[in-house]
């Protein structure tokens, strides 16, 4: 994991810097409970392409890798989505 | 010895064969059951050649198979509801919101901007607990009625004449400061606390059913009156002590106006003795399942890392960062709402 850490220093900080962001808005939006479902559903799309790109990069995307990065974005957001029901 | 001896000792021989190799064979079953799982197991978590070297939960399949369990659950947590036995010994709802709280933190607020504190009204607390009590009745959650009844009709009916008024409402909050706090952060509820126009306030915190699910209802009236020196407002309500009341059971006011309640909060906590609210127990399988992906990650990371073997996959730093910024976000999350 530290390798990849290292090998993709850009990506991961563009990654935490913006879940920071999202993270921060959704907590500071309270108790609005549709603006945090807005915000949801963009950390998941974000985390979808930001996968996406990061394999094209690499020149290591794969149709499994799409599908798997696709089911990771859809179980966290639903986690987080549910909960604001 | 005799025939019939004979006969009869191989008999109980037989018998006793029979049972232990019942019991061997039962064993056995157990042990092939017991291997069976023990590989299901590690085909689940366990890189290996059955699952490509990839823990089968972290595969596509598997996560999806996953969030179709998390919205089964969530559904069957939800559907609790619609079985009171369950719903009333396992869910349930504790507060420690009252009246005294919900005014005395409302002038807080004001009187770090300066404004002159509010006064308890009578009349806007009558009104208050009408519009609780038409809420649970008709099980709407809004400032109009599904009858069309505004807040105001609510107000004129207790008796108050009013220049100017205004509604805050909150529900499924477990704390008061929790509760001003969200009103504080909305900038209509804002509004309506800090409006240097009003001089009075009532205030209702009601216990009951709504949607199926006990919580409680906190109706915060606000108003000046027509006349300014009409109405007498008290500081606190802690002289007058509301008495439960039976549901379905009117009491009346000092107006003559009816209002049915099924329980009045006295001064104090609302205290339950139920295990979890909805959103806890909800919150603690999210966690877990949050868990369970997370260890999985990092438990194929260390294998893989260790055998060196080369895999087109996702990456399992990016999935461990996003889900525990997802459980972050579910360890705060906080209920309530506000209307």
């Amino acid at each position: 994991m530290k390798e990849e850490l290292f090998k993709h220093k850009l990506a991961y900080f563009i990654l935490i810097s913006f879940f920071s962001l999202t993270g921060f808005l959704f907590l500071a939006s309270w108790p609005d409970i549709y603006y945090q479902r807005y915000l949801v559903v963009l950390m998941a799309t974000f985390y979808f392409f930001w996968g996406i790109v990061t394999h094209v990069k690499s020149k290591k995307i794969t149709k499994k890798i799409t599908i798997e990065y696709l089911g990771v974005s859809v179980l966290a957001g639903l986690l987080l989505f549910l909960i604001t029901i | 010895m005799t025939k019939l001896q004979v006969d009869k000792s191989l008999s109980f021989l037989h018998n006793n064969l029979s049972m232990a190799a019942r019991k061997r064979k039962s064993a056995h079953k157990f042990r092939k059951f017991f291997r069976r799982c023990k590989r299901q197991a590690s085909h689940l978590i366990v890189p290996q050649r059955s699952n490509n070297h990839r823990s089968k939960l972290l595969h596509s399949d598997g996560i999806f198979c996953l969030a179709i369990i998390l919205i089964g659950v969530f559904a069957l947590i939800q559907s609790i509801r619609f079985f009171p036995g369950i719903n009333y010994s396992v869910l349930g709802f504790s507060s420690d919101i009252n009246i005294e709280k919900v005014v005395a933190q409302t002038n807080q607020q004001r009187l770090k901007a300066g404004q002159k504190p509010l006064v308890l009204n009578d009349k806007l607390t009558a009104a208050a607990l009408a519009k609780a009590q038409d809420m649970y009745d008709n099980q709407y959650w809004s400032h109009t009625s599904p009858k069309g009844r505004e807040p105001w009709d609510f107000i004129q009916e207790s008796g108050y004449t009013y220049k100017i008024a205004g509604e805050n409402l909150a529900r499924d909050f477990h704390l008061t400061t929790e509760m001003v706090q969200a009103w504080m952060n909305s900038p209509t509820h804002r509004g309506n606390i800090m409006n240097e126009r009003y001089e009075q306030t009532g205030v209702a915190v009601v216990e009951g059913i709504l949607d199926g699910f006990e919580t409680v209802l906190v109706v915060q009236m606000f108003g000046s009156p027509q006349v300014a020196t009409a109405q007498l407002g008290r500081k606190a309500a802690t002289e007058e002590r509301y008495q439960p009341v039976v549901k379905d059971k009117a009491s009346v006011t000092g107006l003559g106006q009816e209002v049915l309640a099924s329980a009045i909060v006295p001064v104090g906590s609302i205290k339950n003795s139920a295990v979890f609210t909805p959103l806890q127990l909800t919150k603690i399988f999210f966690l877990a399942i949050i868990l369970l992906i997370i260890l999985t990650l990092l438990y194929d990371s260390f294998v893989i890392g260790n055998r060196k073997t080369m895999r087109m996959v996702g990456e399992n730093l990016g999935h461990v960062i996003l889900f525990s910024g997802v459980a972050f976000l579910l360890i705060l999350f906080k209920g309530g709402m506000i209307k």
